[in-house]
């Protein structure tokens, strides 16, 4: 559905200085009810990974490819600094509202998915009168209410405490269900997350940035059995640290 | 009540302080005592002006200057620094000569702009208007600089045309941070609404006042109009909590300097 073909990223650097190349020959493919987790070490390049796949940034060389679609795909981008993506003159509720331009449909999905994640939430607070998780499960809540054809999350579960973040993951699954979003690629630190969550996870490498394996689980993105989310962490911690090792 | 008293009593302690230095300076002969009125002396010259019609006339059309000149500012300062605040471009443009204008000591101005438009309203407003209109200009500038280049990524990923974003975002952040600009910039509307009516042919203000008590050694009403200057410029201040509207207020613009 959508991807990237031999993509190169490079940040010049100071005259005479070099270049930093963050994605090296990058080309992946995602989707129709894909749920995709990037994994790797701070500075592998996944959120600059996102970003071209959302159409946000220009790559050096290489290409987004948009395939089967016949019409520029609807993106929703939740970013890692999503205490940046909330209006701070707005009281949670009318944020919302004005984040998703009025859209009723929109708008009732996103309080709904905001009750789910913390029960209780304080919808007539200020942004910066919540705590950081809070903050997080409002930017998550509102992305997740989108209907779109990809839904890119960079670091969506990071700030918020277990509970929460046990029902962010079930509310991504449910996204995927609902045919809200038609894939979900995410970034994430968490083993943990990517085995509960992806059906694939891409392993990225540093300096530069290029794809150093990818883990398929059999069986799709699984909602419990503890014993099969325990093999999955294992066996992704392992070829996590054999990249970690090579780059 | 007890709230109240504690919110008092540290300016009531500051305000003694000063007096009590006053008048140990004058007790001192650091402060010439011909020169230096009694504080007692300014307090008895300020409420017999604030019993004259004609000084409470002078008081008006100062403040009246002051809120004119600061509004004319306003109009031009906040989309100004809008505009250089949103386009990098204009900022690049702009920028270097609203740092040099804001640079320049007002008063130098004034001169010039007698000589170009004379010594009516039109020249005391825009001696007022210019640098306050331009210290606003930094505070809508700077909001809009503030703005976070992922909110507008995200909006306009979610199909947000580019009127829209400035709808939606940049023109409540200007407005989130205007009243911090408004009350920065109204003592200076203030100081150079007093100079315009001492130097710009007033026939009313306090400015005049000034000149007036000083040529003729009238030293208790000179004070007593510096005070009741100061105290005509905390009341605008106190005003601007009441006029701007409460939800433009929030933690970050809300409370005053105390």
């Amino acid at each position: 559905m959508l991807g990237l073909r031999d993509v190169v990223v490079e940040y010049r650097g100071r005259p005479g200085g070099p270049s930093l190349v963050a994605l090296s020959n990058i080309t992946f493919s995602v989707g129709v009810r894909d749920i995709v987790a990037l994994m790797g070490a701070n500075g592998s390049g996944k959120t600059t990974f996102l970003r071209v796949l959302a159409g946000l940034q220009r790559p050096s060389s290489g290409e987004r490819v948009v395939s089967a679609l016949g019409r520029t795909p609807r993106v929703e981008f939740m970013f890692q600094n999503y205490r940046a993506t909330l209006f701070p003159w707005h009281r949670v509720r009318a944020g919302i509202r004005t984040a998703l331009r009025g859209r009723d449909d929109e708008v009732e999905h996103a309080i709904a998915n905001l009750e789910f994640l913390i029960p209780g939430f304080r919808f007539d607070a200020y942004p910066h009168e919540l705590s950081g998780g809070e903050q997080q499960a409002v930017a998550l809540a509102i992305s997740t209410a989108r209907c779109v054809d990809l839904l890119l999350l960079d670091e969506p579960f990071g700030a918020l405490d277990v509970r929460a973040r046990m029902r962010a993951i079930a509310l991504c699954r449910k996204v995927i269900m609902q045919d809200r979003a038609k894939a979900v690629v995410f970034t994430t630190h968490s083993a943990e997350d990517a085995a509960a969550l992806a059906q694939r996870v891409v392993l990225l490498r540093n300096h530069p940035g290029l794809i150093g394996a990818e883990v398929r689980f059999d069986g799709g993105a699984t909602g419990g059995g503890s014993e099969v989310l325990s093999t999955r962490i294992t066996a992704l911690r392992a070829r996590l640290a054999e990249v970690v090792e090579r780059a | 009540m007890l709230e109240m008293v504690k919110r008092v009593l540290p300016l009531l302690v500051a305000a003694g302080a000063l007096v009590a230095l006053w008048e140990l300076l004058r007790a001192a002969g650091v402060l010439a005592p011909a020169l230096a009125p009694t504080f007692g002396a300014v307090v008895d010259a300020s409420f017999d002006l604030l019993r004259d019609g004609e000084f409470l006339l002078d008081v008006w059309q100062t403040a009246r200057r002051t809120l004119v000149g600061l509004a004319v500012g306003l109009l031009g300062g906040v989309p100004l620094g809008a505009l250089m605040g949103m386009s990098r471009n204009v900022a690049r443009g702009a920028g270097p000569l609203v740092d040099f204008f804001r640079a320049l000591p007002a008063v130098a101005l004034l001169p010039a702009l007698a000589t170009l438009f004379g010594i009516g309203e039109f020249t005391k407003t825009l001696l007022i208007a210019i640098p306050s209109g331009l210290l606003v200009a930094t505070f809508s500038y700077f909001a809009c600089r503030e703005v976070s280049p992922e909110l507008i990524e995200t909006l306009e990923l979610r199909g947000l045309s580019r009127g829209e974003v400035v709808r939606a975002v940049f023109v409540p952040a200007i407005l989130y941070r205007l009243p911090s600009g408004v009350r920065y910039a109204l003592p200076l509307a203030l100081a150079l609404a007093v100079v315009a009516d001492m130097f710009v042919g007033a026939r009313h203000g306090l400015g005049l006042r000034l000149i007036a008590y000083q040529e003729t050694f009238q030293l208790a009403h000179l004070y007593g109009t510096i005070m009741i200057a100061g105290v005509l410029g905390a009341a605008m201040y106190a005003l601007s909590f009441v006029v701007i509207p409460r939800r433009l207020r929030t933690q970050q613009n809300g409370g005053a300097l105390w």
